[in-house]
């Protein structure tokens, strides 16, 4: 987005070999910030271009008194965050006009005592704003690791019926005291564990492997996607060859385009 | 503690210079927590300062470099949505604050001109608007010349284009420089050229779209007090020729009554 010369000619490559899916850092839903206007004017029309069946991004905050920090801060698990974000979401789709996923944060510490916890947020405010969820399990796993809760049983929690993409990543876990979500690492087992465990109750739906930094060989990188492949196919039940395609068609027909026939 | 007073304290203790500020115990039971935040906002915009600025990074060295930014992030934190235009506030505070951080960090007389060409490299690199808006034509000297969007015309004291990334200066005389950076068509590398003082104001006057060639060329000729001549119109000929080849001319304005 407002990138040219060699950044929108891999983009336009891309696009011509695969559908496009679009995920954002900076909007700000649980921020008290106005949403950015200009922001959202310029993704609205990013998503148009490269025809996005969907936009996500973030549970958290990134804007406080206009300042942008380019980090996923969280938010209270609050009945008063989730009324909040909620409403933002249902801004945010409307200005994009395009149904929007909401992602759940790796986070390290929670303001003030928490009144629910991560998954009954996660699924209050996706019920609320009408939304869907991208279920990232590393972050889950990383939370579990650092805030002392069983990640399966969060997992089970989540809102699944409405997960509507997946991410998994690397994590690094040095510092003894905290596990640290730096998509800079290889996949460990136990994600991949918590992600089977996911998929098979999702059923098969987009699995995302985010790597920002410290890359691998190729060949490295094409393994981690080799295995996320099998673990796709072997958790999730047989199903006509059409739905094993990036995007569900029961999906896209709960959340139709907006202006579509 | 409210949502907006958490966000705001989380916001202070993030951008504070002073790295003891920590977020109240409201927050939490567990400041240190709260501190790796500060830490990994802290250093991704560094490492995207640095980035954007190598070769003033190397010229300035690491700790003077790591201090001014601190001061950047204390003084004027970001409030761009993009990352890779945090470069450009930074270079926004560097120009507003630059006698102050010269004295402060003893700064090499060029580093402000230095800052300045980086950031226009980085800025045609990214530069989005791919094609004129409106339509061009065949070149033509009586009508409007349009330039490739991605260029950036931009003169300098010191001729820090040619500063290897490594910030070595020994040849760093003062000498004034007008130069245009361009985005190569087929490998988007960004090149630049180093322009006479009739070809800078050419290309000035082309960026406000509303002169004609034959009176930008005229303009031009008038302001630096040259003769156009034969041997003028001829050089003229090559350099458009040349600047249409590197894709920096693209053509001429369409009249209205026959696009």
């Amino acid at each position: 987005m407002r990138r040219g010369g060699l950044y929108l000619a891999s983009l336009n490559a891309c696009a011509q070999r695969w559908p496009i899916v679009t995920h954002g850092l900076t909007m700000s839903l649980g921020g008290v910030d106005p949403l950015p206007a200009e922001y959202l004017a310029t993704l609205a029309s990013f998503v148009r271009r490269v025809s996005t069946p969907w936009h996500s991004d973030h549970l958290c905050f990134t804007v406080a008194g206009g300042v942008v920090t380019h980090e996923l801060l969280p938010l209270p698990f609050t009945a008063e965050a989730v009324e909040h974000v909620a409403v933002r979401v249902m801004r945010a789709q409307d200005a994009l006009g395009i149904p929007m996923a909401v992602e759940n944060i790796s986070y390290y510490a929670h303001p003030g005592a928490p009144e629910m916890d991560e998954a009954d947020f996660a699924a209050a405010v996706v019920a609320r704003a009408g939304c869907s969820l991208l279920l990232d399990v590393n972050n889950v796993y990383v939370n579990a690791q650092n805030h002392g809760f069983d990640a399966q049983a969060m997992i089970a929690k989540m809102p699944l019926d409405k997960v509507l993409q997946i991410h998994v990543a690397g994590h690094d876990t040095s510092d003894p005291s905290l596990v640290l979500d730096t998509h800079a690492e290889a996949v460990r087992d136990e994600v991949y564990d918590l992600l089977a465990f996911t998929l098979r109750r999702t059923g098969n739906v987009p699995v995302l492997l985010e790597r920002d930094d410290n890359f691998p060989s190729w060949d490295e990188l094409c393994a981690e996607l080799a295995k996320l492949d099998a673990i796709l196919r072997e958790s999730t039940a047989p199903r006509d060859a059409s739905e094993n395609a990036w995007l569900s068609g029961r999906e896209l027909a709960r959340h139709p385009r907006k202006g579509a026939p | 503690m409210s949502f907006l007073s958490y966000q705001a304290e989380l916001r202070d203790a993030l951008f504070a210079s002073d790295a003891a500020v920590t977020p109240s115990a409201a927050l939490g039971p567990n400041p240190e927590r709260w501190k790796v935040y500060r830490r990994m906002v802290r250093s991704r915009f560094a490492e995207s300062i640095e980035h954007g600025f190598q070769r003033l990074h190397a010229a300035v060295g690491d700790d003077r470099f790591r201090e001014i930014v601190e001061r950047f992030l204390a003084e004027s934190p970001p409030r761009t949505h993009y990352l890779r235009e945090v470069p450009q506030e930074f270079l926004q505070f560097f120009e507003r604050n630059q006698a102050a951080l010269a004295s402060a960090y003893a700064l090499p007389a060029y580093a402000l001109d230095l800052a300045r060409y980086e950031w226009a490299e980085l800025e045609t690199a990214y530069s989005f608007g791919e094609r004129s808006a409106a339509p061009i034509g065949p070149f033509d000297m009586n009508l409007v010349p349009v330039l490739s969007p991605a260029h950036r015309l931009i003169d300098v004291s010191y001729p820090v284009h040619r500063i290897s990334t490594d910030g070595s200066d020994e040849a760093m005389r003062a000498a004034p420089f007008s130069l245009c950076l361009y985005r190569e068509r087929a490998s988007h590398d960004v090149a630049v050229l180093e322009l006479t003082p009739v070809t800078a104001s050419m290309l000035s006057l082309m960026q406000g779209r509303s002169s004609t060639l034959t009176e930008i060329v005229r303009n031009a000729a008038e302001s630096v007090g040259v003769t156009v001549d034969i041997a003028f119109v001829e050089a003229l000929s090559t350099l458009l020729a040349d600047l249409i080849e590197r894709g920096v001319l693209l053509g001429s304005l369409v009249p209205k009554e026959t696009s």
